[in-house]
């Protein structure tokens, strides 16, 4: 297991929970012995207010390698996630989680989440990542936005 | 790493509440390394409103809750506690929470779908 990686997982788990952004959620998975698995994170991205996605709860899971943060984690909704930019498996398409495009290793945890947060309201049709969602969006507004409304109360608070 | 904040301003001790629970002025308290019972808890709403209390590791909770809520003038069944996603008995003291000096709570606003105030809710309207 790589050090370098070990080490930056662990420094920003400590800076989130000094500093997180209300409504998140981001913590190492707790395996069945009750250790944690630092190597993937269990979170939750809330909808934006005055947003369709308003009043949604989303789980992500934060997939770290061994090469992190020289490469990005990955980032995953539930399979069949309803999102231009998501694909069918849940995994989020999102410049700053690439690599080859905007990833930096400098991006943080609690930029990554903000930045799905973000991009929930923000898709971007130019790179569909699964047909359902981007046909609706492109052809069909208003029923893209019902689908998104309901996907948010399939997704309420845990409390 | 650009996150790391800086030291954070030493906010003048406005303790009120007795026996384990203090609130502090605005901004973060600076280390207290001198009693390692106590540990500094930050409480976040929905409008990023921050307030600092003092508390004792094995103090209940239940405390803070209740200085947070006074302190706000909002009813405490009316607000949920949250830590790491969870939501925070009125029991359970920081030990019980593995909570660390610095760590942050969000205090929601509660919603329910339906009536709180029966146990059998809506069904007793039909």
């Amino acid at each position: 297991m790589s050090g370098i990686a070990r080490g930056r997982i662990a420094e920003e788990r400590k800076a989130w929970r000094k500093d997180k952004p209300f409504g998140f959620v981001a913590k190492p998975e707790t395996l069945p012995d009750a250790s944690q698995n630092m190597m993937r994170w269990q979170c939750t991205i809330p909808g934006k207010d005055n947003t369709p996605w308003e009043g949604g709860y989303f789980p992500v899971t934060l997939e770290f390698s061994d090469e992190y943060p020289s490469k990005p984690p990955k980032a995953k909704f539930p399979k069949d996630f309803f999102h231009p930019n998501v694909y069918p498996s849940g995994t989020v398409c999102l410049s700053i989680l690439n690599e080859d495009e905007d990833w930096r290793p400098s991006i943080t945890v609690k930029q990554i989440l903000l930045g799905i947060q973000d991009l929930l309201d923000n898709a971007n049709p130019n790179s569909p990542a699964q047909s359902e969602s981007y046909m609706l969006y492109t052809q069909n507004r208003a029923e893209y936005t019902r689908r998104v409304k309901s996907q948010a109360k399939k997704h309420p608070s845990n409390f | 790493m650009s996150d790391a904040e800086g030291a954070p301003p030493s906010g003048g001790t406005t303790g009120v509440g007795s026996g384990g629970v203090k609130t502090e002025g605005a901004g973060a308290p600076g280390n207290d390394a001198e009693n390692p019972d106590f540990i500094n808890l930050k409480v976040k709403s929905a409008q990023n409103a921050e307030i600092w209390f003092r508390v004792k590791k094995t103090t209940p909770l239940n405390k803070l809750m209740k200085a947070y809520c006074e302190r706000n003038h909002q009813d405490p069944n009316s607000v949920v506690f949250l830590f790491d996603g969870e939501r925070i008995r009125a029991d359970q003291t920081p030990s019980d929470l593995d909570m660390e000096d610095k760590d942050e709570i969000d205090a929601m606003l509660h919603q329910t779908g339906g009536r709180r105030s029966k146990a059998d809710g809506c069904i007793q309207q039909l």
